[in-house]
């Protein structure tokens, strides 16, 4: 019987006139390497916000391990583990002393989290850069930390703003590594990203986002029986294909920018 | 421009413009006067020391007030179709505009007003002397903030950089206390060679040259003004090359990464506290002293306490006062200026750490026990030296116990009223703090204000009581009314702690656009 780590029903929020999530009914089970994608502006972010404490919906529920926000916010919290869109890190802090701080928040004992932080950092490839100020690190060096912070606890679910955004292959590897590592030994993962190559490879299941509502929710291959491509057999289609035809915004180059 | 705390921001900002407008109004009728009498009273040297202000006020007045100016970044609009010629233009054209540029042809016209009211022949001599001046001053401050964003390419840089100009803040205000508490006359002696040096070079140097040219005779007047002209030449020649190397593309590079052993040590283990506060409190130390800048600010009122108290202890000698009052005063002086240093940390606990502030809404924690650690931390850091100092005294005798137990109670009262209200102010009005940045305060505007008015209940309370204990011979009222007054802060404090957490639970998006802003 599966086992349902997380559930939103008819999760709303809006921003002044703006309905940024309307109507959100998600449901991911336990183990299952979650993408959740969408255009642009499509909610996103505002989701995953909502779904680690960050942001107070307008209205619906969250049930995640069986807690619901806000009541069990707190325990929740120390389930979870959270990259979010900012990276949230203490930039003035040296990478070993961020890790080392992060784990004893999350109430780790002082040699575990030390312990812990150590051999993050080496598996990160950060060791060289330990006792360096974070603020100095580059992009991919912050997303590498942000990841270690956010596992250090051994969370049951990881939720992933954009991890992949602006890092380099041999970066986009290491955290692929941990990621399949982290699932491999039962844990869940809800990941938003804008790669598509990347989610295909890695999702086991796929939602899809437009304009605050979930627009198509299911296994890769149940998301390929659904959508249809002229001129293409369905086994064949690509994520990219699918989120094209589900989205609607390939427009043929014709139709646009005819003076380029 | 949605958050009061931007608001309120935008209303000082024009508060600071009227009031640096009416600062140099008044600058410009005393440039005006000093010239004007200077010449006509043949002290023609004041013109120098003249010249001299404005020459600094238009080079560093843009470095120390960046916030005051339109933010215009020239490596960006390189990147734009525009010609070199163009570009420079530009860059020169943004240079003159810039306020504390203004601010300096404004002062150089007073100062020729006031020569043109004495004498035509030198006004007329000084119009085109001051016109090459006041060129000179554009290049040379855009060059120079060309050299300074080299510096700033790199995190290191920036924050180095701002300690060097609060240095150079502090500094000459330290010296005026050992001018004043240990020098005389005939010990400044040995400055003879240093200021006669200082004239010489005053003569090649800017401000110098052009009032050589105005004023002095035969060769050395057309001497001083080729050297004006060769200078504004090489400065346009060295700013060319500059902005050429910018049009082109030149990066500056970051620091490059050092190799360094892993060490991760076990964290503190504080005794009283949970090790979530314990790993707190060690964090927030870290953060703050990891901080060159923030350090100086934490000791400048030390070192100021102390230049105070040196000049004190002279005046209470002088008038016959006992070393036991004047301990007693010193230490009331050294406890005041350390709770209203502490609102730097205090009134803003969540500035310096930008983006970080996320972290604690992620994390399995009350904010209530987020924020009282972070108090306890900057508590210790800005209320130490009371401490030291207060045992110092008790230990050589130079002050009572029951009058060490009154100040250290009404000190510790008046900080937690301090922690109190820094903690809403920290919510209501969080601000993001650039440390590289010198027009970046440690916290809003008005806390510095606030924080005045916060300590004024406490001393006034304290002195009554004092008066009232003298007068009746009640020699324990003073600690009692103190004692009184730190349980009802204590309360007020926890009050106002659950109430600055349950805002943040409520306005958490306003607060982190604010300080990722």
């Amino acid at each position: 019987m599966p086992d349902t780590v997380l559930e939103t029903r008819e999760l709303r929020r809006i921003f002044g006139p703006l309905v940024a999530v309307d109507s959100l009914d998600l449901v991911v089970e336990r183990q299952q390497f979650y993408g959740f994608l969408g255009p642009n502006g499509a909610g996103k972010s505002t989701t995953i916000k909502m779904l680690t404490g960050l942001l107070r919906p307008t209205s619906g529920s969250i049930q995640i391990l069986g807690h619901a926000f806000p009541q069990g916010g707190v325990e929740i919290k120390r389930r979870i583990g959270v990259v979010p869109e900012g990276l949230a890190l203490f930039e003035r802090l040296t990478g070993v002393q961020l890790l080392n701080f992060v784990g004893r928040m999350y109430g780790l004992d002082r040699l575990t989290a030390a312990q812990r932080a150590t051999e993050l950092l080496e598996f990160m490839d950060l060791a060289d850069s330990a006792d360096k100020m974070v603020a100095d690190y580059s992009h991919g060096m912050k997303k590498k930390t942000a990841l270690a912070a956010a596992v250090i606890h051994g969370p049951e679910i990881l939720f992933l703003d954009e991890p992949f955004e602006g890092v380099d292959a041999i970066a986009a590897t290491t955290l692929k590594r941990l990621l399949q590592r982290f699932i491999n030994h039962g844990g869940t993962i809800f990941l938003t990203s804008h790669v598509l190559e990347v989610v295909e490879r890695l999702c086991t299941h796929i939602g899809i986002i437009q304009n605050g509502r979930l627009v198509a929710s299911g296994s890769l291959d149940e998301m390929r029986a659904g959508v249809r491509v002229e001129g293409h057999d369905h086994s064949s289609l690509t994520l990219e294909e699918i989120f094209l035809q589900v989205v609607g915004g390939a427009k043929r180059d014709e139709e646009v920018l005819s003076w380029l | 421009m949605r958050s009061s705390s931007r608001q309120l921001e935008l209303a000082l900002q024009v508060v600071r413009y009227v009031v640096l407008g009416i600062v140099v109004l008044g600058l410009g009728i005393g440039f005006f006067a000093g010239a004007y009498f200077a010449v006509r009273g043949g002290k023609t040297f004041v013109v120098d020391f003249l010249l001299w202000g404005v020459f600094l006020i238009w080079q560093l007045g843009p470095v120390l007030f960046e916030g005051y100016s339109p933010g215009i970044n020239f490596r960006e609009i390189a990147r734009y179709p525009v010609s070199f010629r163009l570009y420079f233009l530009l860059n020169i054209a943004y240079g003159a505009l810039d306020p504390a540029a203004l601010a300096g042809l404004f002062l150089i016209l007073c100062i020729w007003i006031g020569l043109a009211a004495v004498s035509a022949n030198a006004a007329l001599i000084a119009a085109p002397a001051f016109l090459a001046f006041a060129l000179l001053n554009i290049l040379c401050n855009r060059l120079l903030l060309g050299i300074l964003e080299r510096f700033q390419s790199s995190r290191r840089g920036r924050e180095t950089l701002a300690v060097v100009f609060l240095l150079f803040a502090i500094l000459p205000q330290l010296f005026q206390f050992a001018i004043n508490s240990r020098m005389t006359r005939s010990t400044l002696r040995f400055l003879d060679p240093v200021f006669s040096a200082a004239v010489l070079f005053n003569r090649i140097l800017p401000p110098g040259a052009v009032s050589q040219t105005i004023f002095a005779e035969g060769w050395s007047k057309l001497l001083s003004g080729m050297l004006l002209v060769t200078s504004v030449v090489l400065l346009y020649l060295l700013l060319a090359q500059q902005s050429r190397a910018v049009y082109e593309g030149e990066m500056y590079s970051e620091s490059r990464i050092e190799r360094r052993d892993l060490k991760a040590r076990p964290g503190w283990n504080l005794p009283l506290v949970s090790g979530i506060t314990s790993a707190i409190i060690e964090k927030e130390f870290r953060y703050t002293t990891q901080s060159a800048r923030f350090i100086v600010q934490l000791i400048y009122p030390i070192i100021f306490a102390v230049a105070v108290l040196n000049s004190s202890s002279r005046v209470y000698r002088r008038i016959g006062g006992s070393p036991q009052a004047n301990s007693l005063w010193m230490l009331v002086l050294i406890g005041s200026l350390l709770v209203l240093n502490v609102s730097n940390l205090a009134y803003n606990i969540f500035g310096m750490e930008q983006e970080g502030f996320g972290r604690w809404l992620m994390a399995p924690l009350r904010l209530q026990t987020v924020i009282f650690a972070k108090n306890i931390m900057h508590g210790i850091l800005g209320g130490a030296f009371y401490f030291v100092i207060c045992g110092f005294l008790l230990a050589l005798g130079r002050i009572s116990p029951i009058h060490a137990l009154t100040v250290t109670l009404a000190f510790m009262a008046s900080l937690v009223l301090q922690f109190s209200m820094g903690n809403l102010f920290s919510v209501h009005w969080p601000k993001r703090v650039e440390l590289g940045k010198m027009s970046s305060r440690m916290v809003s505007g008005a806390a510095g204000l606030v924080a005045l008015l916060a300590v004024a209940p406490a001393g006034l309370l304290i002195g009554l009581a004092w008066m009232a204990g003298s007068y009746w011979g009640f020699f324990w009222l003073p600690p009692v009314a103190a004692a009184t007054l730190l349980a009802a802060n204590l309360r007020l404090y926890f009050y106002l702690l659950d109430r600055s957490s349950a805002y943040i639970q409520s306005h958490i998006e306003e607060i982190e656009d604010t300080l990722t802003a």
